[in-house]
């Protein structure tokens, strides 16, 4: 956990002329899984976009593991908000997706130890249509960890299902990656209670134009669950320290909006 | 009846209530499909039979009519000919405009290039252009189904190009970010979401075609079906003259009962709650 793995140098990004990241710089190290949270707007999911090597930063510069990154690579993969599932593929043909077009065709059991592992076996046969929404991200969790990528980004996964889901998913995730920890990750969030239960350093991003507020390493210790994060003595500390970095947004003076 | 009316009379109206919502059951369905074909036919072999049969023909004697052109073969002969034509106008007619639609909703460029040109022969009557077509493509198979072709290819194509413009930016996003090939996105997603636009286009296809065999067959040489109807109108035999007219519409009906079973096996999973 002290290689750097993902870095960005002082990343800007312009979308239809509006700059949208002004010099964000981050980062993760191998097999560290770090939270970025921030406001709605706040280029969150920009960030995510640009790791992912969707949209080409104006300047600076994204490297994974040393090579730089110009264009999606099959090294990372990624789980949506909307859960981005083919509705005419089945749950055990979505978990498959990225090892078909990524021509793995050989490493195919995974599939099935990721069905069990997500409690989706019941449903492999079903089309995204007849899952709920909590049902639905599992299957989008299981086809980004079926490529097993180096870097696996999640575009706020839990903040489309409801919030009882929401917990269990959370908490059978956080699980999933403690046990295994192969892989590095950065997970976009607008919850603070979800970036101290699962991540090794916080980074609070405000906009726009986003850049990076505060940078907070967490060592709680792991495995953790939600009642053992909300008990811990530094827990309200860490949870002002973050509160007061997102309050900090530019002032807007009425009648500017 | 006073069995079933007085203690099931609120069961019965939670039923209809139901039914309303969840749409006809499948035998009250078909009751009135059917129902509706026998009342038409009632009615019509009912004043059929007052009026001379030159000017209105009822169903038993098209029926009887029919039967004589099975048997002596004319019948058979002309509807393999205008099958024939339809088909391979609908195949070639259905492949270009799926292909071309493909390809140009995917293509701005493309679809600049081919944007007036469809618009204008797509607005301009194709009955217009018969003789031009004869003149290129003679009278007979090809040139026919040269006309059926123009009828068929539009709809298809303009639907397809619609189709493909639905395509979910989401889903082409998720494909990029798992680095699938231009022919996988193709495979996975442009052709699976375009393909209930397609299928409208089709199902407009097989009514403009059917009026394109009729059309070709009328205006270049008489033959087929269209020619059993010629011939027997100008002999004033209307009982004749009807059942090619009746051959048409059960094609048509065939045809889109064909397309909905197609369509029922490739969308499975339209057909959702479980």
């Amino acid at each position: 956990m002290t290689t750097p793995h993902l870095i960005l140098d002082r990343v800007s990004v312009t979308l239809g002329g509006t700059l949208v990241l002004d010099g964000v710089s981050l980062t993760a190290f191998e097999r560290e899984l770090v939270c970025v949270i921030g406001t709605s707007g706040g280029g969150k999911t920009t960030l995510l976009r640009t790791i992912a090597g969707l949209i080409p930063p104006r300047s600076g510069s994204v490297s994974l593991g040393g090579a730089p990154v110009l264009a999606p690579t099959p090294r990372t993969a990624m789980v949506f908000q909307h859960f981005g599932l083919f509705p005419w593929k089945t749950a055990r043909a979505n978990v498959a997706y990225g090892l078909e077009v990524q021509g793995k065709r050989e490493a195919h059991g995974r599939v099935q130890r990721l069905l069990d592992a997500l409690h989706l076996s019941d449903v492999a046969d079903h089309y995204p249509g007849q899952l709920s929404g909590g049902m639905k991200q599992r299957v989008g969790i299981a086809r980004a960890l079926a490529v097993e990528p180096e870097l696996l980004l999640l575009d706020e996964p839990f903040s489309s299902v409801d919030a009882l889901t929401r917990e269990r998913l959370q908490s059978e995730v956080l699980q999933l990656w403690e046990r295994n920890r192969r892989m590095t990750a950065v997970l976009v969030t607008h919850d603070i209670d979800e970036a101290i239960l699962m991540a090794d350093r916080i980074i609070v991003i405000a906009g726009p134009p986003g850049r990076v507020r505060v940078e907070l390493p967490l060592d709680l210790p792991r495995p953790r669950t939600a009642d053992d994060v909300r008990a811990h003595p530094d827990y309200s500390k860490i949870r002002k320290r973050l509160w007061d970095a997102l309050e900090f947004p530019p002032v807007r003076r009425a009648g500017t909006a | 009846m006073t069995a079933t009316t007085a203690p099931g009379h609120g069961s019965g109206a939670i039923d209809a209530w139901r039914t309303r919502r969840a749409g006809l059951a499948p035998t009250w369905r078909w009751t009135l499909r059917l129902g509706s074909v026998v009342v038409l036919l009632a009615a019509w072999e009912i004043y059929g039979r007052s009026l001379n049969p030159i000017l209105l023909s009822h169903p038993t004697a098209v029926f009887v009519a029919g039967i004589q052109m099975i048997g002596d073969g004319t019948l058979p002969h002309a509807l393999g000919a205008s099958l024939a034509v339809l088909a391979l106008g609908l195949v070639a007619g259905a492949a270009v405009g799926v292909a071309l639609g493909l390809v140009a909703g995917r293509r701005p460029g493309v679809a600049a290039v081919i944007e007036l040109p469809v618009t204008a022969l797509y607005a301009t009557p194709t009955v217009a252009l018969i003789p031009l077509i004869v003149l290129w493509f003679g009278f007979d198979t090809l040139a026919k189904t040269v006309v059926v072709f123009l009828f068929v290819v539009f709809p298809v194509l303009l639907n397809t190009m619609r189709g493909v413009r639905e395509v979910d930016p989401g889903l082409i996003e998720v494909a990029r970010t798992f680095c699938s090939s231009e022919r996988r996105i193709w495979t996975d997603l442009v052709v699976p979401s375009a393909l209930p636009y397609i299928v409208t286009g089709i199902r407009i296809a097989i009514g403009r075609g059917l009026i394109g065999v009729i059309v070709a067959e009328y205006y270049t040489a008489l033959s087929g079906l269209g020619n059993l109807i010629a011939i027997n109108a100008n002999s004033f035999q209307t009982a004749r003259m009807l059942v090619p007219i009746v051959v048409l519409a059960l094609v048509g009906v065939v045809l889109t009962a064909l397309l909905g079973w197609v369509e029922h096996h490739l969308a499975r999973w339209r057909e959702t709650p479980a």
